[in-house]
This record gives structure tokens, C-alpha cells and sequence, in this order.
């Protein structure tokens, strides 16, 4: 299209959205999104999906910026939690976690939340600009992806495991390929029948990503909150001057910001990868081009500003495809594509040259909503912050019911329920050993990927060879050494430093037989060489994957064994274990109760039962019958205002026992 | 003009009828619960979507969704044969993945645990190229296929055992050798053609219509010529006697009362005998063909043993 052309129809739709329905759709919108996208289990597809009927009675316009809107808020809301309470809401805002905790632990937590806002909104405006000045260039070379480069990219994100951690690079590698193992239940994806189900039906449905992420993340951290005696998950210093700090921080770096919003919009741009993926990549890059890697993790602007702008950013990256193609780059994207489709609007070239007017509307409300964003997340970060000052026992009761419901609303299946409790058990496990539950994430979110892409590759290369397709393609070629960079560099700096330190002291010692990490370490490798064994009695491609991914598992079982075995022992800090497990037992409750109760009966019973604990129990307060009370109202009221936004907004059915 | 005539003479009998159907037939006195066993937003789901304002108008009653995604529709489909034929209960499905599910360990039920209310879309399979390509007509395709049995060509299909796998498998029967690679999705297919990374792909035609300017099309697997498609040859015209298509579904648990299913079916021909209902699916690239639960039945009979052979054949023949 002529470039004035272009301009005159950007100016015009410019001039659509100052209607005051269109800026009214706009804040609502951008409002539905950041909740959405901050509560742990309910991610930006679910958001979408469950805002989508709202906009089938309104004009194709208002329908498009308001679809747009929540689009944008739930991509940027995951930081929220992801910062304040080391939750991401959304598997975007992972790699969030590592510095946004951080910065709140050390009590700069509106910082944190004001950088990532800024950030987000940043990056949304540079992915907006890119989708409206290059889509078409982009989305070529985006088709220039075949999967074998879609292979060796997601192992280039998987190698962000190495830096994870440092010091331990063996155990983050073990968590993510755990997390590997994690995502070949179910469904194999070349030939579609099921495997790893063990005869349990409820297993051919695969192990959802999302509730794995709540259970990673939200219940877990939940679990792990209680070790401690403080009353509080972090304090809260507020400083007058929080948002013109994050805001020069986020001047500060425009530069790397910039960049790495263009890496973020062009991988969003290429069909199948997305924000999570966008987010891990460029977190790594802005690390590893720093010129102090280490500071990296400790709460470093730059931590939370980078992974949010690529994530943002990615929100025009995935419309590329869409609007130069007729092909969604993502699963909100597609979403989106219905959207589009049953207002009568065919998004692809056709889109552009038909209904320009829509269109241009649309791309430009992309641009405007982010300003739209800084308004309404200004105000609910004010909201939001206050979470910090709220007791840790009554915060921790809601968001492990939160992560009931989120859970469950995915798929309304109570065995997700199941899912989330076992292995956020399972992840507390892992943390525990010092296996972080980061790692075994970004396994579960690369995994499906990368069997995907190499299945594809794997078949493709019938009518060539392997290797040639696999390894000697120009785009292997070039992701391969990246990856090569990305693994060795780390552990070689690792080496550098700490050489002298650990590597001298290899003493193995028979009294570490019986520690924990060792025996977890075991229970791994064994799970590993099980599921060899499992996976050598899967035919055809079904089996190539989990064989190299448990193999990985044994392996590196092994590796970290021996590890162990030569550790000194460390003194331990004392822990109050039973309060972890009662609240556990508490959670696992829920699920019993769930069938004869209903669903939010149970709920409120477990809330009550948890906060009573916590009040009377691990507090200590007098057993007064005012305190009771306090605990039964407190519960009454987390479990209607849950009931309010799950089952009215969002009209989530929930089984029925008892009573609701 | 043909085409036209017998909707609009059907959307004035409908006009006509009284809007709730005939007096003393069954109506729900409460919301009907529908099962829908994909994700949100997809086409499945919109087929249901795109008709709850009318669906409400019909039956006076408000359509209460319940998502249960998860192993290509199987679960949603294991669930419902287990929830009470009351009426109260029915799902949108597509045939004949939900027919392929009972045959590949995906789902515990079979096609005797539903009463079928009728089909309201047909989603056909089209072969396609990129623009560039060389193979841009069936024959090309063939001669080329037939010329290179050790370096087969690369044939995307959209879904394993779906409408596109199925043509595709119909076809290597019939002597055309290729190298059947299952994509996940129709976007992801789509993506690998036109990036020339496959040489062609089996698709459906919802999904490719919005790319057609950049694609070939071969030809299309339904009996007569395609409407949308001008110029596109079938493949039985060519010699290739190869039909597939996705059909949206309406499905119950089975053991609905008589009454029941005869006024769902009555009120679902006439939810997609209006116009606008059209128009609106047509937009959503889901074109309404309606046809009744006792056609799908045929359909369904029809398919059972064919369907047994496919997977018999793709099991066999499959990573070779």
C-alpha cells in the first residue's frame, strides 16, 4: 500500500477511536484484561475466549478494540503477580519472576510493578508500529521458519536453563527436562494416539500447561511462604517517587528495550512460538550481552523491563501473520482471527484491501491502548500493591483457592484439580532439592514445541535425509551455534570463577547417602530410567522424544548424584514442615469435599479451616469467639467475591453437591 | 438466483410459524446445558456461539456453555454420553473425528451412546500448493508423485485422522505415494506451504479460504463443484474417487424422548434457515449445509466400516 494512503487511513481510524463508546471499550477492556491476566490460571487465551461472546451484539469496530484491549491488558496483567507474589499470572511472565521477586523482596515492589507497566506498554507500542510499517517483509521471512528452525529455537530458549541458576547449572537442567518429561503425557503429537496414560482415562487429555504453570508457581510458592514465621509476604516501602524512578529506569535503557521489543514482535510473529517463548529468549539475550551478567536476578530493572516489553511486544507479532496471511501466530491470535471472522471481516491480504477503514481502526487502537494501559494499570497497581499488605495467611488460603478455581475453570475438570495439588506437592518437592520450579516450566512450555517441530522435521525428512534437514539447513546451522554460545558460555564463566572453590573439595562421602537431595536426586533418575523403559515400547516417532528427554532425565540424575555425593554438608535452616504439610492436607481437602459439598461450599470450608489455623494456630491469637467470627466472615467474603467473578462474570459452571 | 430462492421461501415459512413451535410440544423450562469438547474461540465453539442469540429466540431458554477440551474432542465426547437424555444435555461435535476418536483409544464411548439432532456446516478438504509452486494443477501433482516413490512428496495434513488426513489417505490408496505429515493445525499447515517447506498441503476449505490468493488450489474432495471454489476441479471429476469432508454436529446422550429430539431438530432448521444465521456462518467461513439427525445417522452408518479401514491402513502404513 502507497505510504500516504496508509497514513491518511491510520489518521482516520485514529479519528474512530475518540468515539466515546470506543474509548469507554477501550479502558473496560484494557481493565477485564489486567485482572484476567493476573489471576494464577486463567491466561490470556481463557481471557479472551471467556470476553469474546460479550462482543458478538456490538459493530465490527468496537467488537475488534475491545477484543484488542483485553488482548493487550492480559498479556502486560501477569507481571502483577509474577512480581508481587513470585505467581506469574500467565506463562508470559516467567521470566518476570527472576528479578520482579526480587525487587519486592528487598521492598521495591511498586518500582518493580511501575517499570514492568511502563515496559509493557513500551514494548506494545514498538510490536503495534512494526506490525503497521512491516508486516508484510516480516511475515515472510516468519514463513522462512520451517520446523527445523522452530526446533532449534525453542532449544535455544531451553538453554536459558544454563544461566539460570548459576553454580547448579546440572539441577536446572534436570528441572527442565523434568519439565519436558512432564509435557509427553497424553496425545503424542505425530500420530495422535495417546501414551503415559497408565490406563487412566483422565491422563489422555495430556497435563494442561497452564494448570501446570499455577501449580509450579502459585501453589507451590504458597507452600514455601509458610516456611517462614514472618506475618508478611514482603515489606512494602512505599516511596513517594516510585513511578518517576521506574520510569528513568525504563528511559534509561530505551535502547536495549527497543531491541529487544523487535526481537519479542518478530518472535510472536512466527506461528506457534508466543509470548512465553519471546519473554525467555530475550531475557537471556539482555543478560548475557550485559557487561555484568551476575547482577542479573537481584532485582535489576532491566530484569522486569526486558521479558515485558518482548512480551507485550509480541501482542503485534502475533497479529502479523493474521493480517498479512490469514493465519493466527498464536492461540489469542486465533481467537482473535473468530472474532474478526464472525463480525463477517476475512483477516489475511484481503482484510487490508476490502476493509481498510476496520483495520487501520484496529492497528492504531493497538497503539492507543497502551497509553489507555498506563492509566488504568497506574490505578490498579495502587490496588494491587496492597496485596503486600495483607497477612500472609490470609493471602496464601486465597490464592491456593484462586488456583482451585483457575485450575478447574481451564477444562472444568476436576482431575486438573488433581494435577495442580499433586504436583505443586511435587514441585515443593524439586524446590526443596534445589531444583527450581522456573526450570521444570520452561521445559513444560518448550516441550510441546520442540516434539512438535522435531516430529514434523523427523517426518519431513522421509522424502530427504535427516541430517541435511536437521542439522546442515542454513537456519539449524545458525541456531545451533547460537545454543552452543548461549550452554557453554555460562558454564565456562562458572568454571573461571569458582574453579578453585568447588571443584577442589570432591570428597565423596557415605553420610550424604541419606540427605535429601541426594535421595531426590534418586527418585529422579529412577523416574527417568522408568520412563525409558516406558518409552521404548512406544512405536514410530510417538517414542524418539520422551526416549531422548527421560534419557536426558537419567543422565543428568546421574550427574547431579554424584554432586551430591561430594557436598559438604551445609546446616539446614530450621523450617516449619508441619505447617507445609497441614496446609497441604487442607488443600487436598478441597478436593475431597468438592463432590459432596459443591464446588464453592467446599471452598469456603477450606478457607475457614486454613484461616482458623492460621489465626489460632501458627499466630497464636486468643481463641475468642470475635476471632472466629472474623475468620468466618473473612472466609464468607474471598469466597463470594471468587463466586462473584467466576461464576457471574465469567459464568463458569462448578459441580453441585450439597449446596453450590 | 436457484440457490437463493428456497432459503428466503424458507425464512418467510418461518417468519409465518409461531416463533416457539406449536402448542403442547416440548420446550426446556430451564438453560440447556451444552458441552463443547474444544477450546474456546475455535470453530467448533463458534458454531455454537454465532446461533445463542437464536437459539434463545427458538426455545426460550439460554444456551449454559461448558468447555471440556482435551485429546481432539474425546473427552468432551466420553462426558456427555454419561449426562442424563433429558434434553437438557446436548454437544456440538465434528464428524468423523468423533467417529475416529472410538477407533484410535482416544475416547470411551461409541456412536451408539448419542442421538444425533443434525449437522449444520460441511467443512470439505481441498488439496492446495503455494502460488509459486510448479505443481499447480492435480495432474502435475500426480505425474510428479508417481514419478518419485523414494523421494515422496511432502503432503501436510491439518488434524491426524481428520477430514484433510483422511482425503489424504483416500488418495495414497488409490496409487498417488506421498509422505503424509500430520501438522498441528491448520494455521501451522498453511504457514509450512506457503513457506515452501512442504510441497503441499491437505487442508479444509474454512481454513484456507482466507489465503487463497496465495495458493493453488488442486482440487476439492466433495461430490459436485464447490460454490466458493469456481474453477476447482473434485477429485472424482479427475478419476480420483476421494470425498471427505468435517461436518458440525448436534449430538445428545442417546435415549432422548421422541418429542424432544423431534423439536430440537425442527428448531435447529429453523435456527439455520434464517437468513442472517447464514450470512453470519457463511462470514465465519462456515457456510450453513443443514441436514437432518436421521441424514448424519446414514452418514455415520455409511463411514463406520470404511473408517475402520482407514486407521487399519494409516496404522500400517504410517513412518514409512
Amino acid at each position: 500500500m502507497e505510504l500516504s494512503t496508509m497514513f491518511s487511513a491510520l489518521a482516520a481510524g485514529s479519528l474512530n477511536l475518540l468515539d466515546p463508546v470506543n474509548l469507554l471499550v477501550m479502558f473496560v477492556g484494557v481493565a477485564i484484561g489486567i485482572v484476567g491476566g493476573m489471576l494464577p490460571g486463567i491466561s490470556v487465551v481463557t481471557t479472551l475466549a471467556l470476553f469474546m461472546p460479550f462482543t458478538f451484539s456490538m459493530p465490527a469496530t468496537t467488537a475488534l478494540i475491545a477484543l484488542g484491549a483485553v488482548f493487550c491488558g492480559a498479556t502486560y496483567g501477569g507481571a502483577n503477580a509474577a512480581i508481587l507474589i513470585n505467581t506469574p499470572g500467565q506463562p508470559g511472565s516467567i521470566a518476570t519472576t527472576f528479578d520482579g521477586y526480587a525487587m519486592t523482596q528487598q521492598g521495591r515492589a511498586e518500582e518493580g510493578l511501575y517499570t514492568a507497566l511502563l515496559a509493557s506498554a513500551f514494548g506494545g507500542v514498538v510490536g503495534a508500529l512494526l506490525l503497521l510499517l512491516f508486516f508484510e517483509p516480516l511475515s515472510g521471512i516468519a514463513l522462512k521458519f520451517g520446523s527445523e528452525a522452530f526446533f532449534w529455537m525453542a532449544i535455544f530458549g531451553l538453554t536459558t536453563l544454563a544461566a539460570m541458576s548459576p553454580g547448579n547449572v546440572m539441577k536446572s537442567l534436570l528441572g527442565g527436562c523434568i519439565g519436558l518429561g512432564l509435557s509427553t503425557v497424553g496425545l503424542d503429537p505425530a500420530d495422535g494416539f495417546p501414551r503415559f496414560t497408565f490406563d487412566c482415562y483422565d491422563l489422555v487429555q495430556g497435563l494442561d500447561m497452564v494448570v501446570l504453570m499455577t501449580s509450579l508457581f502459585s501453589f507451590s510458592q504458597m507452600l514455601f511462604l509458610l516456611e517462614s514465621g514472618d506475618g508478611y509476604i514482603a515489606d512494602l516501602v512505599r516511596r513517594p517517587k516510585a513511578f518517576l524512578t521506574a520510569l528513568k529506569g525504563v528511559w534509561a535503557c530505551r535502547k536495549l528495550l527497543t531491541l529487544m521489543s523487535c526481537l519479542g514482535c518478530f518472535i510472536g510473529g512466527l506461528p506457534g512460538a508466543g509470548g512465553s517463548v519471546a519473554s525467555i529468549i530475550t531475557y537471556n539475550e539482555a543478560r548475557r550481552w550485559d557487561r555484568n551478567p551476575d547482577r542479573w536476578g537481584t532485582g535489576v530493572i532491566e530484569g522486569v523491563a526486558v521479558p515485558e516489553a518482548a512480551n507485550n511486544a509480541c501482542v503485534g507479532g502475533s497479529l502479523v501473520p493474521l493480517m498479512a496471511l490469514g493465519i493466527p501466530g498464536s492461540a489469542s491470535a486465533a481467537i482473535l482471527m473468530g472474532g474478526l471472522l464472525s463480525q463477517g471481516l476475512t483477516p489475511g491480504p484481503q482484510l487490508l484491501e476490502n476493509n481498510a477503514d476496520v483495520a487501520y481502526t484496529f492497528i492504531s487502537s493497538l497503539i492507543f491502548v497502551n497509553i489507555v494501559m498506563v492509566l488504568v494499570g497506574w490505578v490498579l497497581v495502587k490496588v494491587c500493591s496492597r496485596i503486600l499488605d495483607v497477612p500472609k495467611l490470609v493471602i496464601i488460603p486465597t490464592v491456593i483457592t484462586l488456583s482451585i478455581l483457575g485450575a478447574y475453570s481451564l477444562r472444568n475438570s476436576m482431575f486438573d484439580v488433581l494435577v495442580l495439588l499433586l504436583t505443586g506437592g511435587g514441585a515443593y518437592l524439586c524446590l526443596k532439592a534445589r531444583i527450581s520450579p522456573a526450570s521444570i516450566a520452561l521445559g513444560v512450555v518448550l516441550g510441546p514445541i520442540i516434539e512438535e517441530a522435531l516430529s514434523t522435521t523427523i517426518m519431513r525428512s522421509y522424502s530427504s535425509s535427516l541430517p541435511e534437514l536437521l542439522v546442515f539447513s542454513p537456519m539449524s546451522l545458525l541456531f545451533i551455534t547460537l545454543s552452543a554460545v548461549s550452554l557453554l558460555v555460562p558454564v565456562y564463566l562458572a568454571r573461571r570463577k569458582g574453579g578453585a572453590g568447588s571443584g577442589g573439595s570432591w570428597k565423596p562421602s557415605a553420610r550424604n547417602v541419606l540427605r535429601y537431595d541426594f535421595l531426590a536426586a534418586l527418585v529422579c533418575t529412577l523416574a527417568g530410567m522408568f520412563f525409558i523403559g516406558e518409552s521404548l515400547e512406544l512405536t514410530g516417532v510417538a517414542g524418539i522424544f520422551p526416549l531422548v528427554v527421560f534419557s536426558c532425565v537419567a543422565a543428568l540424575g546421574l550427574i547431579v548424584l554424584a554432586q551430591e555425593l561430594g557436598k559438604r554438608a551445609v546446616k539446614a535452616d530450621r523450617v516449619n514442615y508441619v505447617n507445609v504439610v497441614l496446609y497441604f492436607a487442607f488443600a487436598m481437602l478441597t478436593w475431597f469435599l468438592v463432590e459432596p459439598l459443591g464446588f464453592y461450599t467446599a471452598l469456603f470450608v477450606c478457607m475457614v479451616i486454613m484461616l482458623c489455623y492460621g489465626t489460632f494456630a501458627v499466630r497464636r491469637h486468643a481463641l475468642t469467639a470475635g476471632n472466629a467470627a472474623r475468620c468466618l466472615l473473612l472466609g464468607a467474603g474471598i469466597t463470594f467475591a471468587e463466586y462473584a467473578c467466576f461464576a457471574w462474570l465469567l459464568h463458569v459452571p462448578t459441580p453441585v453437591g450439597l449446596w453450590i | 438466483m436457484a440457490r437463493i430462492f428456497p432459503s428466503a421461501l424458507l425464512a418467510v415459512v418461518s417468519l409465518l410459524l409461531p416463533p416457539s413451535g406449536l402448542a403442547g410440544e416440548w420446550n426446556p423450562d430451564k438453560s440447556v446445558k451444552i458441552v463443547v469438547p474444544f477450546n474456546p474461540g475455535g470453530g467448533t465453539d463458534q458454531q455454537a456461539r454465532l446461533v445463542e442469540k437464536e437459539f434463545m429466540e427458538e426455545f426460550g431458554q439460554p444456551l449454559s456453555f461448558v468447555y471440556k477440551p482435551g485429546a481432539d474432542g474425546a473427552v468432551g465426547a466420553t462426558e456427555l454420553k454419561d449426562y442424563p437424555a433429558d434434553g437438557y444435555n446436548i454437544a456440538v461435535h465434528t464428524f468423523p473425528l468423533i467417529m475416529m476418536n472410538t477407533l484410535t483409544g482416544k475416547g470411551r464411548y461409541s456412536m451408539d451412546d448419542f442421538d444425533y439432532l443434525g449437522i449444520s456446516s460441511l467443512d470439505v478438504a481441498v488439496l492446495v500448493t503455494r502460488r509459486e509452486s510448479p505443481l499447480d494443477t492435480l495432474e502435475k501433482f500426480v505425474e510428479t508423485a508417481r514419478s518419485r516413490p523414494d523421494r515422496k512428496l511432502t503432503v501436510g495434513v491439518v488434524e491426524v485422522l481428520g477430514p484433510s488426513h483422511i482425503a489424504a489417505l483416500k488418495l495414497q490408496r488409490l496409487g498417488v505415494p506421498m509422505n503424509i505429515i500430520p501438522m498441528a493445525g491448520g494455521a501451522k499447515g498453511i504457514a509450512a506451504v506457503l513457506g515452501g517447506h512442504l510441497d503441499a498441503l491437505m487442508s479444509v476449505k474454512g481454513a484456507s479460504l482466507n489465503t487463497v490468493s496465495k495458493l493453488n488450489v488442486l482440487a476439492v474432495a466433495s461430490s459436485g463443484a464447490d460454490p466458493d471454489l469456481s474453477g476447482v476441479p473434485t477429485f472424482t471429476e479427475r478419476g480420483f474417487p476421494v470425498e471427505a469432508a468435517a461436518a458440525r454436529i448436534w449430538i445428545a446422550p442417546r435415549g432422548l424422548p421422541d418429542d424432544v429430539k423431534a423439536r430440537y431438530e425442527e428448531g435447529f432448521r429453523r435456527i439455520y434457515g434464517k437468513d442472517d444465521v447464514k450470512s453470519r456462518l457463511a462470514g465465519a467461513g462456515q457456510p450453513v449445509t443443514f441436514e437432518s439427525g436421521q441424514e448424519l445417522g446414514r452418514m455415520v452408518e455409511a463411514f463406520e466400516q470404511e473408517a475402520g479401514e482407514l486407521v487399519e491402513y494409516y496404522t500400517a502404513t504410517k513412518g514409512r
